[in-house]
């Protein structure tokens, strides 16, 4: 018996690398544009003027954020179908799909609010005393900022609800990790070794895609921070002239 | 909805599976917080082999998820072991470990990676200006990262510390599929016999709210204790 078969890990890539495509990208795609829509309705409830759907907003998130992945995703898959029977015939993958996006909207609405509420109140005055209208000003000026702020948050995020989606397996979703179970199965269990690893090297290898990917459109978004991303280097003198 | 179950069975079950779960988060934050130091000391350092070391394993264990890891250690190692046993004929059992060893093993690792970082980054916010000042006045190297180094980076790298232990609280409901029974695993057992799963799971996200409120506050409360030892601000 070999100790580790390190071609029969390179031969089990090429059999995970479909479910990928298949599974994940698609959850991770639709979450992010779903939860980027709930995120932000959470965001502005947390930011408004009204205490009720203040103190809801902030409630909702508490409870998210206090539960497992697992706990939520078992929630889901065992708890809707008792109320509403005709799910029963659902495809899994929604189930997991709807828990990544109650997890996503509740993270992203904490990053949106952060990062709106880094920016300096003087900006929007500023822009507004210029004569751009509220929802310009925010727009052309604020966002611009909040973006750049929140990027780094926003590929954790991202990296983050990648690795989740490794826990589908348990309601049978078949993504990467359900289908290495799946083979390992088959091979009653003799290459439990070299199929998982070669199914975590497949997350590492996406995680630093993203990683990299994020690392430029920060260096794209620079040119939106406050400053415009120039190095100062004469502090003093400005302020002087400011005064003067 | 099996009220009397949620009230009744599935709650004194859920309560029986809470010190095996804070156990495993305990003794895996204790293993993992002085070795992450150490590790983010040496890559602060730029000590010239370690550094790229640490920078790659750290990279995986952050970068893969925890199931993959704990399948990898909890199905993958035993078998590992096994061809070796049977190599070299010694007189050791691998599938007879304690299922908490490889929960130890486990989370410990994954913390391990993003404990990394946070120290790393607190040892960077305190700044130069402080090594410079101390080694100036006449402390050597040792000194001045015992007394002056050290102890800011720690204060400014709590609220990290915290957030990593609830999040790992929040992991340790994996440990069932290592056959650990804690809370998901007693609860699980209890609903088996009248197929209450719902129920179970409306348990189970109640004990995980209450205790992750409470730890939160606890938490908040000793940041703001700690306040006081905080760095200055970089100007």
């Amino acid at each position: 018996m070999k100790l580790f078969d390190v071609e029969y890990m390179v031969s089990v890539i090429p059999r995970l690398i479909p479910s990928f495509f298949e599974v994940t990208l698609l959850c991770v795609a639709t979450t992010l544009v779903v939860g980027s829509i709930f995120g932000f309705l959470l965001a502005l409830c947390k930011l408004g003027k009204n205490r009720v759907l203040r103190g809801v907003a902030y409630a909702v998130t508490d409870v998210i954020r206090s539960m497992p992945f697992i706990v939520m995703l078992f929630l889901l898959y065992y708890g809707l179908p008792k109320f509403f029977p005709a799910l029963n015939a659902l495809n899994k993958v929604y189930f997991l799909t709807l828990g990544l996006i109650i997890f996503a909207s509740c993270r992203l609405s904490e990053i949106m609010r952060s990062a709106y509420e880094a920016i300096d109140k003087t900006q929007m005055e500023a822009s507004l005393s210029v004569g751009l209208t509220p929802p310009q000003a925010l727009w052309h000026v604020v966002v611009p900022q909040a973006f750049y702020i929140a990027l780094p948050n926003l590929g954790n995020l991202l990296v983050g609800m990648v690795l989740e989606t490794a826990l589908g397996f348990t309601i049978g979703v078949y993504d990467i990790m359900g289908t290495a179970r799946v083979i390992n199965a088959n091979e009653y269990g003799a290459h439990n070794m070299e199929i998982y690893v070669a199914a975590a090297l497949i997350y590492w290898v996406i995680s630093l895609l993203i990683a990299g990917l994020t690392s430029q459109l920060e260096k794209v978004a620079k040119k939106d921070r406050q400053g415009g991303g120039r190095k100062r280097l004469l502090k003093g003198s400005e302020q002087k002239e400011g005064v003067a | 909805m099996n009220w009397e179950f949620i009230f009744k069975d599935g709650l004194i079950a859920g309560i029986q599976g809470i010190p095996v779960s804070l156990f495993v988060t305990f003794v895996s934050m204790l293993i993992a917080l002085p070795l992450s130091f150490l590790c983010a000391m040496g890559r602060f350092k730029r000590v010239p082999v370690l550094s790229q070391l640490i920078t790659v394993i750290g990279s995986f264990l952050r970068g893969t998820p925890l199931v993959v890891q704990l399948f990898i250690v909890y199905s993958g190692f035993p078998s590992l072991l096994n061809v070796l046993v049977q190599r070299n004929g010694w007189d050791f059992d691998p599938f007879g470990i304690s299922p908490y060893v490889f929960a130890f093993v486990v989370f410990s690792l994954n913390v391990l990676g993003t404990l990394t970082e946070v120290f790393r980054s607190s040892l960077s916010a305190v700044g130069k200006e402080q090594t410079e000042a101390a080694l100036s006045v006449g402390l050597n190297h040792f000194q001045t990262n015992c007394l002056i180094v050290i102890p800011q980076a720690l204060v400014s790298a709590i609220p990290n510390i915290c957030n990593e232990f609830l999040n790992l609280f929040k992991s340790t409901s994996l440990v069932y599929m290592m056959t650990i029974q804690d809370i998901l695993g007693k609860v699980r057992l209890v609903a088996a016999e009248g197929y209450d799963y719902t129920e179970a799971y409306v348990v189970i996200a109640v004990i995980y709210f209450v205790l992750g409120f409470t730890m939160e506050k606890l938490f908040q409360r000793m940041e703001g204790n700690l306040k006081t030892y905080k760095a200055a601000p970089q100007v």
